[in-house]
């Protein structure tokens, strides 16, 4: 019989890239992201016998993301009080030397970062909605299965997190910081 | 270029970023080879599990003591409110009494939290330790949502008895009514107490999620009903909970002094316990 750490491993080898970037995704850093799409996978591990039908796993495993997403922005004060001296410099790091070793401009280095930093500033279901529509190539039908809402309320997501990048961006070109109202 | 175009350039440029560097999955081991990670996430669950037992518990006992103050076990009947002042101030020394429970009651929960997690990283260092992990928290499972649930009806129900008994008396006028304060703001602590292990608790019945982030919200409600309670013990206009006949007496101050720090320095200790315990583990996951 099949063990669940090799179904596990069956149901999300096809899904690992996409699921992974997704996580990186919705994070401030790319390590923020590993940390979330672990934690994910070891939820998944955990909840994998409840799952019956093999073939809604990959909406199931993008769930637990976006659950666990959730759950670390609302207990983001908590994580405030521990002094994470390597958190500090992720970024910076990943922008320079990282990306360098990679054979990565320091041009689309400075882009990514910029959308980061854009993304950190939407509310979470905006910056679900846009990283997997704008980044990930999803159908706004099946993110709206995801976020378990409405097409057009997708749409509207899409729209208003597009607008507050814009004004994020803006706001950064001009060297002025964006007003409290934008930020959410 | 303008900035719709720079936004979608620069997306382009993350989504690049995303999928370089893919580092390898890891799955969890049900064999003793388990990567430390799972075993560090189940950690993190059992101290969740049993963070809302601690507390759900203490808000049962809690309510049973508060109830049991109000019965009169010689008339049988709740006891009526004091008709004289030093009556009055017995009876309040006794609610007084019933908050320094309380106090103590949440200090040996922070104690036994920080035990837990010590005794658990030592339980599942050797051996079969993601079974063993698996079993402890399989032990804990009922519990943790059974307390909970039992520490909300008893808190609220304590409540209600409370404002049915004592809602129409006399001592509703004021001043009287400060006297009964005290009471009504510890039941309202003890329901944010158990409502903080009832959200948690309801979660992981309806949504079967294992994983839910209560240890800071516990912890932030447990200082608020601590602080509550003090400053309760503090207020002049309910003074007769800390004094000794009707005035202050210094043996009362200084055992109003002592549990206050002695409180403080438990949940110091068992607070800097926790961080550094979540410290590791998230550098550990990070690794």
């Amino acid at each position: 019989m099949e063990s669940r750490s090799d179904r596990l491993r069956r149901l999300l080898a096809p899904l690992h890239d996409g699921a992974r970037s997704f996580a990186r995704g919705l994070c401030k850093s790319r390590s923020d992201g590993d940390d979330l799409f672990q934690e994910a996978v070891l939820r998944a591990f955990d909840n994998l016998d409840a799952l019956r039908d093999d073939g809604a796993f990959r909406i199931w495993l993008y769930r637990i993301v976006v659950s666990v997403h959730r759950n670390r922005c609302r207990s983001a004060f908590w994580r405030r009080l521990v002094p994470f001296g390597e958190r500090a410099g992720d970024d910076d790091v990943a922008a320079t030397g990282g990306y360098r070793a990679s054979g990565w401009t320091p041009e689309a280095a400075e882009a990514a970062r910029r959308a980061r930093a854009a993304l950190a500033r939407l509310p979470a279901v905006q910056r679900e909605a846009i990283v997997l529509f704008e980044i990930e190539g999803w159908r706004v039908e099946d993110i709206a299965v995801l976020q378990g809402v409405s097409a057009s309320a997708i749409k509207s997501r899409l729209a208003r997190g597009r607008e507050r990048m814009r004004a994020h961006y803006e706001h950064d070109a001009a060297g002025t910081p964006v007003p409290a109202e934008e930020i959410t | 270029m303008t900035v719709d175009e720079l936004v979608t350039t620069d997306l382009a440029a993350l989504a690049r970023d995303n999928r370089s560097e893919l580092p390898q999955l890891v799955i969890p081991e049900p064999a003793s080879s388990a990567p430390d990670l799972a075993l560090l996430a189940l950690s993190r669950i059992h101290v969740a599990r049993f963070v809302r037992t601690a507390v759900g518990a203490t808000a049962f006992a809690c309510s049973v003591a508060q109830l049991l103050v109000i019965w009169d076990p010689v008339s049988s009947r709740p006891r009526a409110y004091p008709e004289t002042w030093s009556s009055r101030l017995l009876f309040a020394g006794s609610i007084g009494a019933l908050l320094r429970f309380a106090m103590v009651v949440l200090a040996a929960y922070a104690v036994a939290k920080a035990v837990a997690e010590r005794r658990f990283d030592r339980a599942t260092r050797d051996g079969d330790r993601l079974a063993v992990a698996r079993a402890r928290l399989d032990r804990l499972e009922r519990r943790a949502v059974a307390w909970p649930i039992l520490g909300i009806t008893a808190a609220t129900t304590t409540l209600g008895v409370q404002l049915f008994v004592f809602g129409d008396a006399p001592y509703w006028n004021a001043p009287i009514y400060a006297v009964w304060s005290p009471i009504i703001v510890a039941s309202v602590a003890h329901v944010a107490l158990a409502l903080a292990l009832a959200c948690p608790a309801t979660a992981y019945v309806v949504r079967n999620e294992p994983t839910w982030p209560c240890d800071g919200k516990t912890i932030a409600l447990a200082v608020i009903a601590l602080i509550a309670t003090i400053t309760i013990g503090l207020r002049d206009d309910v003074g007769p909970l800390f004094v000794h006949g009707d005035r202050w007496h210094p043996s009362e101050s200084l055992r109003l002094a002592l549990t206050l720090a002695g409180t403080a320095a438990v949940f110091a200790i068992a607070s800097a316990v926790v961080l550094r315990h979540r410290r590791r583990e998230l550098a550990a996951l990070r690794t």
